[in-house]
């Protein structure tokens, strides 16, 4: 066979899912090899690989769907959300840098100062692209999206009594707002968990947790807070309350509460010499935690009902 | 210019749906691709070959084909036909474009009603 008839072939292929490949490998030089003709020149081949169009234009008929992570419906909204996330992450990343500087100056210059910080801006930059972009992708592939739902008689019924069932926009975005930062914060500690202290002018700062013992919570934090911004841009995305949206927004406001009241009930975790230094017992400080907990449970409820308010009872847009 | 453009588009979105049928209406018998082409070429039927080869595909996988791969001649071809579900929702299909044409040429009529 023709070298050009080979890679054109082979770059077609390439845009194709790994299991279509063998089988449009083998139909497509059934056919280009029919097109062309016996002993075909140059000339014929190019005309007819001309004919056929781009490998990625070709592949992409083959696949019939598109070949994007992200649609053009979610597009608008995906990129509002980077820049607004963007916005916050970046200036936040800068600063908790610096704050970092001048709480433990380190030993280095000024230039690896800004050096530092710019890096960290730039980290923050890639993290909030890589997340946002994997969060808006997963929902665009698992199409939810308003588009994708059936429109019959029961669905144009529903409109008129979807009216007060509008995911608030802005409290999402305030979401998404808040767990950036969230994010940053955790992901700053898990590097510098000895900043989490209880500074006083009288003696060094005396750390509030015991970092070795802290870190794999703090991962598992960030996971938890992932998983609550994924949730938000499913929210964003689907715009509507539906009985899904209620139960996985349920289900991650139950998972996050309880995530904070097991990691706030690990007593191995906080120094001792943070309670020496309160002059506080460990039942005392024990009990404070659970009051705390248990404000924290309630406001999980609280929580809960709002949403189940809003998406099944609440009248009005 | 701009007009053979919207020209041009009509034509494109007006073929989409019909270009469907003419495929089915030539699988009641085995073809290979480039028979299939050839053959809707001798008809008018301009179909490209980007377009026919991954529809044939599209349709296999939708169950409206079957195939096979003839392995008897210097080079192998895979042949497609209608398969029986196919053949079924193709008389469907052809009687909805029939009703549809005279539908539209008794609009046609109205409009022009000497020729």
């Amino acid at each position: 066979m023709h070298d050009l008839i080979q890679s054109y072939i082979a770059e077609t292929i390439h845009h194709l899912r790994g299991d279509e490949r063998a089988e449009v490998q083998q139909e497509l030089e059934a056919n280009i090899l029919d097109m062309v003709g016996e002993n075909p020149d140059e000339a014929a081949v190019e005309e007819t690989l001309l004919a056929l169009g781009s490998p990625a234009s070709l592949a992409s008929q083959y696949r019939g769907r598109p070949g994007h992570l992200i649609g053009p419906d979610t597009f608008p909204l995906y990129w509002k959300v980077l820049r607004i996330v963007l916005l916050v992450a970046v200036p936040f990343s800068a600063l908790f840098t610096v704050i970092g500087f001048f709480i433990t100056p380190p030993a280095i210059t000024l230039v690896e100062m800004v050096a530092r910080t710019l890096a960290a801006a730039w980290g923050a930059v890639v993290l909030v692209f890589f997340w946002v972009t994997i969060a808006f992708a997963v929902a665009d592939a698992q199409q939810i999206s308003v588009t994708a739902e059936t429109w019959d008689r029961a669905a144009l019924r529903a409109l008129q009594t979807n009216t007060g069932k509008i995911i608030k926009t802005g409290s999402v975005v305030g979401d998404l707002v808040a767990l950036t930062i969230l994010l940053l914060v955790l992901t700053f500690l898990f590097s510098r968990s000895d900043l989490l202290a209880l500074y006083t002018r009288e003696s060094d700062p005396i750390p509030l947790f015991i970092a070795a013992r802290l870190a794999p919570y703090l991962i598992a934090a960030m996971g938890v807070a992932l998983l609550s911004f994924a949730l938000s841009i499913i929210k964003l995305v689907r715009r509507r309350w539906s009985p899904t949206i209620l139960v996985i927004s349920t289900a991650g406001t139950v998972i996050t509460t309880g995530f904070w009241v097991f990691l706030s009930t690990r007593w191995s975790l906080y120094n001792p010499d943070l309670l020496i230094f309160l002059t506080l017992t460990q039942e005392r400080w024990q009990l404070i935690i659970r009051s705390l907990c248990a404000f924290w449970i309630l406001m999980g409820a609280v929580t809960i009902a709002k949403e189940c308010h809003q998406a099944l009872w609440k009248k009005g847009v | 210019m701009q007009d053979d453009q919207i020209l041009s588009n009509f034509i494109t979105e007006l073929n989409r749906g019909t270009l469907t049928l003419c495929v089915l209406s030539r699988l009641q018998t085995p073809q290979y691709g480039y028979s299939l082409l050839q053959t809707l070429a001798d008809r008018q039927i301009v179909l490209e070959a980007n377009t026919l080869y991954p529809m044939l595909r599209r349709l296999e996988s939708q169950g409206v084909l079957e195939s096979s791969w003839d392995t008897t001649e210097s080079r192998p071809r895979k042949f497609y036909r209608l398969s029986e579900a196919g053949a079924a929702i193709y008389e469907r299909l052809k009687r909805h474009w029939l009703k549809q044409h005279t539908h539209i040429q008794s609009l046609f009529e109205e409009e022009h009603p000497h020729a």
